[in-house]
């Protein structure tokens, strides 16, 4: 059985998907130029292009239980 | 948004298989178990147009999708040039379509930037999500 990557849960899923008439083998090998980005500097991602969405990021509230 | 001087990285997974149709239940529950983005990966070919692709691509997006669910918050199709052909003309683009070209030199850059640009549109996105959906599970709790 696979172990999970250290914060599995927390890591951005985007799912690979072939278009077209696209043979496997250069799918596979398209996908791992893809996957070859672990992981993305949160420097580099822009503004979001649609203006202030992103600030809703600001809404919202952090549930937490302090067990004793 | 990430504050342009953050030091973080967000971690990508990117899987080829989508999730159960059985789990959608828990879409808000447990975003971790879905997709938040989806990429296409196309080959350019002489019998394929951008037009041809991108149906293609919203189909298999529709399949996968149900169109009631939230997910997935960004999308983008990459089609790789080939080196031996030439389907793509300036005048065919699509929004929604890229086009990697085979003889770019900093291709890995490029592609960087546009995983970027996704992950940008998916903290945007989910943003408008939790402020949609927040009294819906401030109910649940």
């Amino acid at each position: 059985m696979d172990n999970p990557a250290f914060a599995s849960l927390a890591h951005v899923q985007v799912l690979l998907l072939p278009v077209g008439s696209i043979s496997q083998a250069t799918f596979e090998r398209y996908a791992a130029e893809i996957r070859s980005f672990e992981s993305i500097r949160l420097g580099d991602i822009p503004a979001d292009a649609k203006g202030e969405r992103g600030e809703s990021l600001n809404i919202g509230y952090h549930y937490s239980t302090v067990p004793s | 948004m990430p504050n342009p001087l953050s030091t973080g990285h967000l971690h990508l997974n990117f899987p080829t298989h989508p999730s159960s149709a059985l789990q959608y239940s828990f879409s808000l529950l447990r975003p971790s178990l879905f997709p938040l983005a989806v990429v296409g990966v196309a080959s350019s070919s002489r019998s394929s147009t951008m037009n041809c692709l991108y149906s293609q691509f919203n189909a298999a997006l529709l399949d996968i999708f149900p169109a009631s669910d939230i997910y997935p918050l960004a999308k983008n199709c990459f089609v790789f040039e080939e080196n031996d052909s030439t389907i793509l003309d300036a005048g065919d683009c699509v929004s929604g379509l890229v086009v990697i070209p085979s003889v770019m030199g900093n291709k890995k850059l490029y592609l960087g930037t546009l995983l970027a640009d996704l992950c940008s549109q998916v903290l945007g996105e989910f943003g408008m999500v939790v402020s949609e959906r927040l009294p819906y599970l401030e109910c649940v709790y």
